[in-house]
Formats: C-alpha cells, sequence, structure tokens
C-alpha cells in the first residue's frame, strides 16, 4: 500500500509497465517533482514483468538461450 | 536501487538441492525413490535377480566341467539407477550454482549497477526450479501411484483423467503462493524470468519438427485459427454494439476472446482506447476462462480419447488464452511432448496473427470513433511482430538441415539401415510370410522393395520404407505379412538420443515458465470478470470451444 | 450540527460510485465552512498490479504502452473525481484537500487517517450485491477495528 503526502514512502507508479519512470498519474496530482528528479537518478531497470528493459531483448534473449541449449547439447550428447 | 536482497534463502536452496543430488548419488534415498517410481524399482530388481542368477549358473557349469569360474560381468544401469543419477546430476548442477551464488550474495555488499541486477534474479530463479523439482520428482509420481491404487475401487484413474501432473500441479503451486502465501521479496525479481523461459522453449521447441509436420499442422492451424480467431472477432464484433457495449470495450474484448486472450488484449487496449473497468472486466473474464479451461480441456480430452493431434488442434484453437494453451497441451500429455508441438504450432500461428487483429481493430475504431487518433499501421505491425518466432523458424531450419538432429528424423525417431542391430533382422517366420505375399503385390517397383527385404532381411532405404509402409495397408494380405513389414519397420527406425535431451529441456523450460506465470495470476484480477465483457466472452469462448471440438472430431486425423 | 462539534479535518473516501456520492453529500453536511477541512482520498486499487496477468507473448515495448495507458485512463478518472469534489467544497466555502492511495481501500485510509490527524470518517455504504463495478470493497471490519476515531457510513437510498 503506498499513500501520498506526509512522511509515508514515496509512492510508485502502478508499476503496471514503466521502466522506472514516473507515473503520469502521481506526476500530476502530486507535486512531488523534486523528490522524483532525486530518485530518477537512481540504477532502475526491467519493466514489472520482465526482467529486460529493452523492447526486443527479451525475444533476443530467448533465442541466443536457446542456442546454447541447442549447441551445448549437441557438444555433450551428440547427433 | 539496489536490487539483491541480502537474505541466506538462495544458499539454503542451493544446500538443500546439492543435499538431494548426494541423496541420490550415495544410495540413501532408495527406500523413497523405490516407493515413488515402484515400477521402474521392480523392473530393475527383477533384471539384477536375473542377472545374479546367470551368473550363478554359469560359475555352476564352469564348476562342473572343472573349469575356472567366469568372470563376473557388470550389469548395465537399470532404468531406476537412470531416474537417479538423472536428478541427482541436475542437483549437482543447479544446487551448486545456487550455493555459489548465495554464499556471495551473503559475503559481498551489493553494489547498484548491472551485476547486483542480474545476481538478483537468481533467488526467484531457484524458488520456482525448486518448486518444479518437488513437483516434477516428487508430486508428479506420486498422483501417478495413487491414481493406479485407487482405480481398482474408483474404476477410474483420478490421477489421469484429473490431469494431476507436474504442470498442472507446478502451475496451482505458483497461484497458491502469489494468492494465499504472497512471493518472498527475494524471489521478487527472479519470479519475471517466466516469460523469458517460456520463449526459451517455443524457440527450442522449433528442433523438433520435421519439415512434413511443420507444413501438415502449418496448413491445419492457418485454417483452423483463421476461421475461429476471424470468426470471434467478428462475433464480438457483431454482438459489441447490438447489447450497447461502447466501442472501446467491443474493441478490447474482441481482441482477447479472439485472438490469444490477455496478451491480446494487452496489446489492443491503447488503440482501441480501451477504459479501465473495460480492461479490468475483460482481462479478469479472460483469466477466469483461461483457468477453467486449462482443467476442462485435458480432461474432455481424456474421456474422449483423443489423440495428440486432435486434443493439440482444438486446446490451441479453443482455449482462450495463450498461455493456458502450453499449460493444457502439457497437462493433457506430460511426458511425450507430441500434443504440445501441435499446440504450439497453434499458438504461433495465433501470435502471427496478433498484429493483424490488433491494425484490424485500429482502422475499425478510427472508422467509429469521432475524434480517435489515426494510428500508423505500419508501426502497429512491425511493433507487435513477435520476434521469438522467427527464432523458432530460425532453428527449425538448421534442425531440418540435419544440425541438430539426425537428418529426416519424424517424431524424435531417425531411420537408419545401418544401425540395425542382428537380433532384430526378420526371423524366418516374417521371411516367409513376406515371401507368400510377394504374388499379391503387383506393381512392380514395391514388389522390387519386397524382394529386396526378402533378400536383406532388413530395410536399407528410406524410399523403401515409404513403399513398404503403403504395401502394408493393402488390402487382402495376411496378418503375418503386415506383422513382418511392421517389424521390419520399426528395425529401422532408431530413437534418438539427442531428440530426448531436448524434450526434455523442453518440458523443464515449459514446466518453469508455466509454474512462474501461475505465480502472477491473482484471484484480485479474476474477480473483476464482469459486466459485459462476462457475458459476450462467455458466450464467444463457449462458441468457440465447443465449434473447434466438433471440427477436430470430425475433420482432423492423427496424421503426423 | 452544532458549530462546537464540527470536525477539524473529516476524511472523505471518495471515489465516484454512487455510494462515494451519498459519502459526499452526508460530508458536505456535517462540514462547516471555516472550520473542517475535508481531506478527499481517492484510492487506485492494487488489483491492478495483476491486470497483466500471464501475458507472455507481448514485448516490452507493448507492455510499456498498455502500462502507460491503463496508468493514463485511472490518471483521468482519478482527477475528473477530485476536481468534482474540490470543486463541491469550493462552492460551500470548505477547504478540500485531495490525496491519492494506491494499494488496498481499508489499508488507504487507515494510514490516510493516521497522518492527516483525521477526527472523522465518512465513507459510502457498500455497494449493493448485483450492481455491476469493479470487486475491491472496503474491508468494514478492518476500519471498525483499526480506526482511533469514529466513522461514519452514509446511508443507502
Amino acid at each position: 500500500m503506498r499513500v501520498n503526502g506526509g512522511c509515508p514512502p514515496l509512492p510508485r507508479p502502478l508499476s503496471l509497465g514503466g521502466r522506472g519512470e514516473r507515473s503520469e498519474l502521481l506526476r500530476n496530482i502530486i507535486g512531488l517533482e523534486n523528490i522524483m528528479a532525486e530518485e530518477e537518478k537512481k540504477f532502475e531497470r526491467g519493466t514489472q514483468l520482465s526482467i529486460f528493459v529493452s523492447d526486443r531483448f527479451e525475444d533476443v534473449g530467448a533465442l541466443i538461450a536457446a542456442c546454447l541449449i541447442a549447441f551445448g547439447v549437441l557438444l555433450y550428447i551428440g547427433k | 536501487m539496489v536490487y539483491t536482497h541480502r537474505s541466506p534463502a538462495l544458499l539454503i536452496i542451493g544446500i538443500v538441492i546439492l543435499a538431494w543430488g548426494w541423496l541420490n548419488q550415495s544410495g540413501t534415498a532408495d527406500g523413497l525413490q523405490a516407493w515413488l517410481h515402484p515400477g521402474a524399482y521392480k523392473e530393475q530388481k527383477q533384471d539384477a535377480d536375473k542377472h545374479q542368477a546367470a551368473e550363478k549358473a554359469a560359475a555352476d557349469k564352469a564348476a562342473a566341467e572343472g573349469k575356472p569360474a567366469p568372470e563376473a560381468k557388470a550389469m548395465k544401469p537399470g532404468k531406476f539407477d537412470g531416474v537417479k543419477q538423472g536428478q541427482a546430476n541436475f542437483a549437482y548442477i543447479f544446487g551448486g550454482i545456487f550455493s555459489v551464488i548465495g554464499l556471495l550474495i551473503l559475503a559481498v555488499r551489493p553494489k547498484e549497477g548491472h551485476l547486483d541486477y542480474y545476481i538478483s534474479i537468481f533467488p526467484g530463479m531457484a524458488f520456482i526450479l525448486s518448486i518444479a523439482f518437488v513437483v516434477r520428482w516428487g508430486l508428479d509420481p506420486m498422483f501417478a501411484n495413487w491414481g493406479k491404487a485407487a482405480q481398482p475401487t474408483l474404476g477410474w484413474n483420478f490421477a489421469t483423467i484429473l490431469n494431476l501432473n507436474y504442470v498442472v500441479l507446478g502451475i496451482v503451486i505458483g497461484m497458491i503462493v502469489v494468492n494465499v502465501l504472497r512471493i518472498p521479496a527475494w524471489a521478487g525479481n527472479g519470479v519475471r524470468t517466466a516469460r523469458f523461459f517460456l520463449k526459451t522453449g517455443v524457440v527450442l521447441l522449433g528442433t523438433l519438427y520435421s519439415a512434413a509436420e511443420l507444413a501438415q499442422l502449418g496448413a491445419l492451424s492457418v485454417v483452423m485459427i483463421g476461421v475461429f480467431v476471424l470468426g470471434s472477432v467478428w462475433l464480438v464484433l457483431l454482438a459489441g454494439p447490438r447489447i450497447n457495449a461502447t466501442n472501446s470495450m467491443t474493441g478490447v474484448l474482441s481482441a482477447g476472446v479472439g485472438v490469444c486472450g490477455v496478451s491480446a488484449a494487452v496489446a489492443a487496449s491503447p488503440v482501441v482506447n480501451a477504459k479501465a473497468v473495460d480492461i479490468a472486466f475483460t482481462l479478469g473474464t479472460i483469466l477466469l476462462w483461461g483457468v477453467l479451461c486449462m482443467f476442462i480441456f485435458p480432461t474432455v480430452g481424456h474421456l474422449l480419447d483423443m489423440g495428440p493431434v486432435q486434443f493439440g488442434a482444438w486446446a490451441g484453437t479453443g482455449i482462450l488464452n495463450s498461455a493456458q494453451v502450453a499449460g493444457a497441451a502439457l497437462a493433457f500429455d506430460p511426458n511425450g511432448i507430441q500434443t504440445l508441438k501441435v499446440a504450439e504450432i497453434f499458438n504461433i500461428t495465433r501470435v502471427l496473427f496478433l498484429p493483424l487483429i490488433v491494425v484490424w481493430l485500429a482502422a475499425w475504431y478510427v472508422k467509429r470513433e469521432a475524434g480517435a487518433q489515426k494510428v500508423d499501421l505500419g508501426k502497429v505491425l512491425v511493433a507487435k511482430f513477435p520476434v521469438f518466432v522467427l527464432g523458432f523458424i530460425g532453428l527449425f531450419i538448421l534442425s531440418s538441415m540435419g544440425m541438430f538432429a539426425p537428418a529426416g528424423h519424424y517424431q524424435g525417431k531417425y531411420f537408419s539401415s545401418t544401425e540395425i542391430k542382428e537380433d532384430k533382422l526378420l526371423k524366418e517366420k516374417d521371411l516367409a510370410a513376406l515371401q507368400a505375399a510377394l504374388p499379391k503385390v503387383a506393381k512392380p517397383e514395391d514388389n522390387k522393395a519386397l524382394q529386396d527385404l526378402i533378400a536383406n532381411k532388413k530395410l536399407d532405404t528410406r524410399d523403401q520404407d515409404n513403399l513398404l509402409r503403403g504395401v502394408a495397408k493393402m488390402e487382402g494380405l495376411d496378418k503375418g505379412a503386415k506383422d513382418a513389414l511392421g517389424n521390419a519397420h520399426k528395425a529401422a527406425w532408431h530413437d534418438s538420443k539427442i531428440i530426448r535431451a531436448y524434450r526434455d529441456w523442453i518440458a523443464w523450460l515449459f514446466a518453469f515458465g508455466l509454474t512462474g506465470l501461475g505465480m502472477q495470476i491473482t484471484v484480485a484480477s479474476i474477480k473483476q470478470a464482469g459486466g459485459k465483457p462476462l457475458i459476450i466472452g462467455s458466450i464467444v469462448g463457449l462458441i468457440k470451444a465447443l465449434g473447434s471440438l466438433v471440427v477436430v472430431l470430425l475433420f482432423v486425423r492423427e496424421f503426423v | 450540527m452544532a458549530t462546537g462539534l464540527a470536525p477539524r479535518t473529516l476524511l472523505l473516501a471518495h471515489h465516484g460510485t454512487a455510494g462515494a456520492e451519498q459519502a459526499a453529500a452526508l460530508a458536505l453536511s456535517l462540514a462547516v465552512p471555516g472550520q473542517t477541512r475535508i481531506v478527499h482520498l481517492y484510492v487506485v486499487p492494487d488489483f491492478w498490479n495483476g491486470m497483466q496477468g500471464d501475458d507472455w507473448l507481448n514485448n516490452a515495448w507493448t507492455r510499456d504502452a498498455f502500462g502507460r495507458h491503463v496508468e493514463g485512463q485511472l490518471q483521468s478518472e482519478a482527477q475528473e473525481q477530485m476536481k468534482a469534489v474540490a470543486e463541491r467544497c469550493a462552492a460551500q466555502g470548505i477547504e478540500c484537500a485531495p490525496r491519492l492511495a494506491y494499494g488496498k481501500p481499508a489499508e488507504c485510509l487507515l494510514a490516510a487517517a493516521r497522518e492527516c490527524d483525521a477526527d472523522l470518517v465518512v465513507i459510502g455504504p457498500p455497494r449493493p450485491k448485483g450492481t455491476p463495478g469493479l470487486r475491491s470493497r472496503m474491508d468494514l471490519d478492518q476500519l471498525a477495528r483499526g480506526l482511533g476515531v469514529p466513522f461514519m457510513v452514509a446511508t443507502a437510498r
């Protein structure tokens, strides 16, 4: 649970997608730009659903992993 | 931010997995394994007894003849030993990796950066994998045993009919974890790898298809998906305005119900400017249907005695949500990959339809909604194109060129005349039956193929095998000749070790991915099912499930 | 209500439903201009976290676009409701402070009551069974046990 204002933890975006971006929902309604700017400097990556930050990385990563397994098994067992 | 939680969890999981490996290696867990795998244990014990008796007989014979006792031959490792060794190897590899990284997490204070980010993934992966281990090595054989034990009393095997195998149990445990126990904070980051490993599994699946299989399944899936996907999208677009649903609600629902469930609704929502409440109703409805179908479809499949192609085609067309297609296919047929192979082709075809449907909906919405923003259709097509499907096609091409599997492999087997063992050559009885059948084979090339088989006692080429497969189906051929042809065919087709290894890897990747995806299905989101989307979605979902069942039962035969 | 009993800080839970409208009407009837400050709490329920479900086919671009879209929708709905309540308060000369929270309604209300030092909490009646709407109800039991101040439930008409 997150509540804005006062001393509670800084509200996070709804975490539905963004890559560490401050949600517009909270940006517009509450005036915490200063604290937000400070936090945006921090290292954040990935999305709520994927460890990959880039658009195609997950797909390309899956291809690389599959090739590694395919060739690894080929080397280990042989045809 | 620092992603890694300094928790001993990963180290503990690593040590427990390593300990399981040691218990298997040392034989300490034999009692438990014998209880879990009674069949394999009994078989191996019988083999051992036979081996001992043969050794003793040989020694007695040598003693009677006054010769020195022959040297004792080591027994080949049996199936039971294979099970234990396989688990020990797996446990050593993964337990070792997790223990080392677990130690690292405790010993080194993590600093913000990429290394910290990637290390933070391991505890969650270990969490899912440990569930997958427990389910696949423990619960799956346990339920199978109970199912068999209860069969005489119940009259049916509840474990098979209710699909209580590792895939279903993994997904159910994943759902229990997220809804009842909550995912521990240290595992949160790694749970998100589920999609990645599922996609890896799909890409790797490309190695298992032969060109003939892919051509046949591809054609069938394009027809079935074409009719049912386009049909249900059209049906929702037609029904929506009639019950006064808004254009955006109709748009997002048609994508979700028509194409591939949650993924399609996610892709289409921004395009049709769906309202928050429409999205919640639609996704709740799809998730509810998806989870129900995953349990109902395989049970119906078993009750109707469907084959892998029939069930794969039905699940691939009729289940709304694509994650549950893979789940249902593996639930139906957890040990072979045959049904998954069929269902995934349907899934991939659906995915390829997705960009087209999104473009269609975008155009439909812009036409009906004054002031709607125009969408760059080309950009949508490129952005929504599933790149991992290219990986699947790439591995399929490499595989069909003979890169990974033996050339011309078919359903995990390959043809080789030179590898036919002496004891598999045709026996006198078979040869006599074939000789008697020779005059009945009129076609000269068939007759020549049969003469060659009689002369060589085995098949020489794949062409010869193909010709004689046709002969075996001839009417008027007696049973002895048919059996002989069947024996010759069986002897020439060999199990491929590498294909078996790929199947194992794929089963693990899917088990991991689906358990992780189970952890992302929340009851709170399913509870949002409601409103008009629940009514339209349920009607169209039911029509699609029943319609595709009828079509599959009437027109689809086990052709691969 | 006598001026001496007028609440100084009245916490109003309101997110645009019919019940919430009744709560707003009750709050406005209790508030006294110049003495009462209405804190309008708008809760975005946290079931939205699970709303991408088990989507596994889309790439990051599509998922981000979906996330931004849903956030945009929720944002405009929240803004609309906050503006409406603020305008009604302004019309009666009552000070209004909007608050936005994301989580479970009862937990958010308890936290907000504590933080804004509310001396009265007003909520709407539970939605009648069978009425369509999102399933994210206020846990009245949790509220009754956790709140240290009086709370009023507007009656259903």
